[in-house]
């Protein structure tokens, strides 16, 4: 089936990923994990842009761009080099960005989501390097405010600017582009997504069909999403609006709006009538960095990447695909999975991991770190043994990440052992001995019946009993009347 | 009037107190502020040694303001390496020289014109570096050179001055305007005093990237015997008679010493001095981009954050205005190609060109400034130069290049002395330093009421 984007809707998202696990920042050896700090706390004269100060590069930074790139199926350019991008804002202490401008340290590359109609593959422009403003807060609202503060924790970080040619059809896709990058850039370890202000989204949305005739769209741009949800949001009500104008005939501009997460609106912050002009310039301060030598090297070390562990999770271990590619969204599920399935049946960790513990985990909106590995081994143990049910499995997965303890503890304090096989025979006598109707249904062709029956057992066994084993044992004892 | 460093040591523990007293007392405009104290004083090879720097290097606790309003009552939390490397030298920072808004030619500074202390109806400079050298306040400045910032200021008040390759001296804590230009050098009564505190403050600095990884040698530079020097012709235009005599007599000396002199024409003379004024202006932009009353120095009230940074930088002075503007014209997206691009393509066959001249000379000579020190309250009222970002063109080209250069008096016009600059090839700042040595030695330039 093709999807068949019946309002021609293009996106295009530009994305700023903070390297905050670079150590440092980008110019200074301040650290660039700021998370739990104090306002203006995680600052020296360099990033409070001090006059007097000079910038000097931090190259990890540089390293974890071309870890990018790489991971995008990008070229990295061989020589590259830093320009002064020039506008007044107080966040921005030098009064310039230290950005790139015509020859950025990764350009054409792409990754490839499961769009609307199957696989799309979404183009990577460019992605280059820049120094992070420090972030303003305004009383009141952005429109009309009587003051403002800034922390200036945020002033240098390294950020990497990834941009996407307008090939995503729908707020969807665009959200699942986002999914996407985060995971591949949380297995490249270049940051962690989970810190505030990690990544943020720009997109540029227009609706180019209308009354089923192609038209010229106006491009918008919102700016400043800062989580997924958001981002589809954003882009829908954009859509929604941009829909509505032209079906009331109201001119469209060229813009750049506001999303306001609270109100679910865009509102706009200005109108471009002339392309900004930043004075891009060479910066003289920063010598030109001839990076090529280092791409095979930081190649060879590249972990491997969510689509290939999804491939190899198929083959290696012969579990579904939906299960492979439920684990490979994130790193951290993925490891745990491989470290269960190599003391247990590979299928059924694949199946607990995925589904129960992730499940369990995501409800809780716990870490993965709230479960230990060993603990779930234990339990797929008991369950295989029939030790304990599956049902009383769960149970123990749950108990252990709500209180905590020992998988043989919680069994022996919830009473979950498995009951004996001769308790399973006696009951299942007693239950046929209970429901003559369903044993005549049953010998009369009613499958369904048997349920019934089966059911009763389990009750008798209140849950502690193996439903393959009672029914086996219901049948034996059908066949000998 | 000048005393060496080795006078100043002789004066023991009397040095610093004295050279404090003096700067108190400055009425001259060579300084903004005295800072320091003789107690300060560490072992070292300028132990105990009072000397200046320019108000445009940062120094910890001390007001820095590069003689602008914008910086009144900006006082750094660090010190620059440069202030660092003396300190640690055993030297006291005794002063901030004066120095033009920024170091900007033909600004104003808020403490007005340095007087020359030759002839205090004359201009010291741009700087008060090397007037400060001059009045005997001090046996050595440390002063950025930009433009001529500091060769000038030499030239005009006697001093021997130098200004390492680009990259020699870490730029840690200088405010510069223009960071591809500027380059830090000393000023003293002679050029071996220059040498002793060259190699205090030469070495690799891993806080500015553009710093050179080995330290600089200053010594075992050419002799002049069998030496060839070079006098590009387009660096002797527009310099007055007299100066152009002393510069005759300069050539004769060279001569003497066992050196062939040869004029030649240079193809890119012509643009240095436009170069330098685009990448000048352009930088400048940028650089004074960060003085917006937010994280330091004045803040001017105001209902908003625009109308506050538009007030905050109503501070800088009409001259510096101009200078940002024009920066600002120049790298907009219209005229970007036709002039800033064009005037890095420029300069990068300047530089080509100085390359295939070292090829053929070991050294090339000029006139440090086309006059000598003009008369206070010049052509433009307030004490204005001409609004270029160099001084000549021979200056403007050594900034481009980014090549060593000296300057040692070469002769007197009455009781106001004139300079010779001595250029050499990149790193080759050695050679320079053994030529301006023979030179001195061998002319002996003394003032006429010195003879």
């Amino acid at each position: 089936m093709v999807y068949e984007n019946p309002d021609g809707v293009m996106i295009g998202l530009e994305v700023h990923v903070q390297l905050n696990k670079a150590n440092t920042k980008m110019f200074c050896s301040c650290t660039s994990d700021y998370t739990d700090s104090e306002a203006n706390t995680c600052l020296c004269a360099g990033c409070l842009a001090l006059p007097g100060t000079t910038p000097v590069l931090n190259e990890k930074s540089v390293d974890y761009a071309i870890r990018i790139g790489l991971a995008l199926n990008a070229e990295i350019e061989n020589e590259t080099d830093f320009f002064m991008k020039s506008y007044f804002y107080p966040d921005l202490g030098n009064g310039y960005q230290v950005t790139q401008f015509d020859r950025p340290i990764v350009k054409n590359g792409s990754v490839v989501i499961e769009g609307e109609d199957g696989e799309l593959k979404v183009r990577i422009t460019r992605a280059h390097m820049e120094d992070d403003p420090g972030k303003m807060a305004h009383f009141g609202t952005i429109e009309k405010s009587t003051g403002s503060i800034i922390d200036f924790n945020r002033s240098g970080m390294p950020l990497v600017e990834i941009v996407t040619a307008p090939d995503m059809r729908s707020a969807k896709e665009a959200r699942r582009f986002l999914d996407k990058l985060r995971s591949i850039l949380e297995y490249l370890d270049v940051f962690d997504g989970t810190r505030e202000g990690a990544m943020k989204a720009d997109a540029n949305i227009s609706v180019n069909v209308f009354n089923g005739k192609r038209i010229e769209g106006t491009r918008v741009e919102v700016k400043n999403i800062s989580s997924h949800k958001a981002v589809e949001k954003a882009i829908n009500y954009e859509i929604m609006r941009q829909k509505d104008y032209l079906r009331k005939n109201k001119q469209l501009v060229q813009e750049t709006r506001h999303y306001d997460e609270d109100r679910n609106v865009t509102i706009s912050l200005r109108v471009k009538e002339t392309a900004d002009d930043y004075r891009y310039f060479p910066d003289f301060d920063l010598v030109p960095m001839i990076v090529g030598d280092r791409v095979e090297g930081i190649r060879a070390q590249m972990p491997e990447l969510p689509d290939a562990k999804r491939e190899r999770f198929v083959s290696q271990y012969g579990i579904s695909d939906a299960h492979a590619k439920s684990l490979v969204t994130e790193r951290a599920f993925a490891d745990l999975f491989e470290s269960v399935a190599a003391k247990v049946d590979q299928k059924s960790a694949a199946s607990w991991v995925a589904d129960v513990v992730k499940g369990e985990l995501n409800y809780r909106d716990l870490p993965i770190t709230a479960i230990k590995g060993d603990d779930i081994v234990t339990v797929i143990e008991m369950v295989t043994k029939k030790e304990i049910s599956e049902e009383s499995g769960v149970t123990v997965i749950r108990t252990l990440l709500d209180d905590g303890g020992k998988p043989a503890d919680i069994v022996k304090a919830k009473g979950l052992a498995m009951v004996a096989d001769d308790f399973i025979a006696t009951a299942a006598k007693e239950a046929i001995a209970e429901s003559p109707d369903a044993v005549a249904d049953y010998k009369a062709g009613t499958e369904k019946a048997l349920n019934f029956i089966v059911g009763k057992v389990m009750q008798k066994a209140k849950g502690k009993a193996d439903a393959r084993l009672a029914r086996e044992m219901v049948l034996k004892e059908l066949e000998k009347m | 009037m000048t005393k060496d460093i080795a006078s100043f040591k002789a004066a023991g523990d009397k040095a610093v107190a004295e050279s404090l007293e003096k700067i108190k007392k400055d009425d001259s405009g060579i300084f903004i502020a005295a800072c320091g104290d003789a107690k300060a004083a560490g072992s070292g090879p300028l132990s105990g040694i009072p000397i200046a720097v320019s108000d445009n290097i940062s120094t910890k606790d001390v007001e820095t303001t590069c003689g602008s309003k914008i910086l009144k009552g900006y006082v750094p939390p660090f010190s620059g390496k440069a202030v660092d490397d003396l300190t640690n030298a055993g030297a006291v920072i005794v002063g901030k020289t004066n120095m033009v808004e920024f170091g900007i030619l033909g600004a104003v500074s808020t403490k007005g014109p340095v007087k020359n202390p030759l002839d205090n109806t004359r201009k010291g400079g741009p700087s008060g570096s090397a007037a400060a050298v001059a009045a005997g306040i001090v046996p050595a400045a440390v002063c950025s050179d930009v433009g001529g910032l500091l060769r000038v200021s030499a030239s005009f008040c006697g001093t021997a001055a130098f200004k390492p390759s680009y990259g020699a001296v870490s730029r840690f804590g200088l405010i510069y305007y223009t960071g591809s230009l500027d380059q830090i050098g000393v000023t003293a009564t002679t050029v071996s005093d220059v040498v002793t505190v060259m190699d205090v403050l030469s070495g690799n600095d891993n806080r500015d990237t553009t710093s050179l990884p080995d330290k600089m040698v200053y010594s075992g530079g050419k002799p002049l015997s069998g030496c060839k020097i070079g006098i590009p012709e387009e660096f002797l235009e527009g310099v007055s008679a007299d100066v152009m005599k002393t510069f005759d007599e300069a050539v004769a000396t060279f001569e003497k010493l066992g050196a062939t002199c040869k004029k030649f024409s240079m193809n890119t003379a012509k643009y240095m001095q436009p170069v330098h004024d685009i990448i000048a202006a352009g930088e400048s932009s940028a650089m004074l981009a960060k003085y917006d009353g937010t994280r330091f120095g004045p803040r001017a009230e105001a209902d908003n954050w625009h109308e506050m940074i538009a007030k905050t930088r109503a501070l800088f002075g009409p001259v510096v205005e101009r200078r940002i503007m024009l920066g600002i014209h120049l790298l907009m997206a219209g005229q970007y190609n036709d002039y800033y691009m064009k005037s890095m393509q420029t300069r990068t066959l300047i530089i080509e060109e100085f390359e295939s001249v070292f090829k053929e000379y070991d050294l090339l000579i000029s006139p440090t400034a086309k006059d000598v020190a003009p008369e206070l309250g010049g052509a433009c009222g307030a004490g204005c130069d001409q609004e270029f970002s160099s001084y000549s063109t021979a200056i403007a080209g050594v900034d481009l290049a980014g090549l060593p250069a000296a300057t040692v008096p070469c002769g007197f016009v009455g009781k106001l002395p004139a300079g010779l600059q001595i250029i050499g090839g990149y790193l080759k700042d050695a050679d320079v330093i053994a030529a301006a040595e023979a030179f001195e030695k061998a002319a002996d330039v003394k003032s006429p009421e010195a003879k």
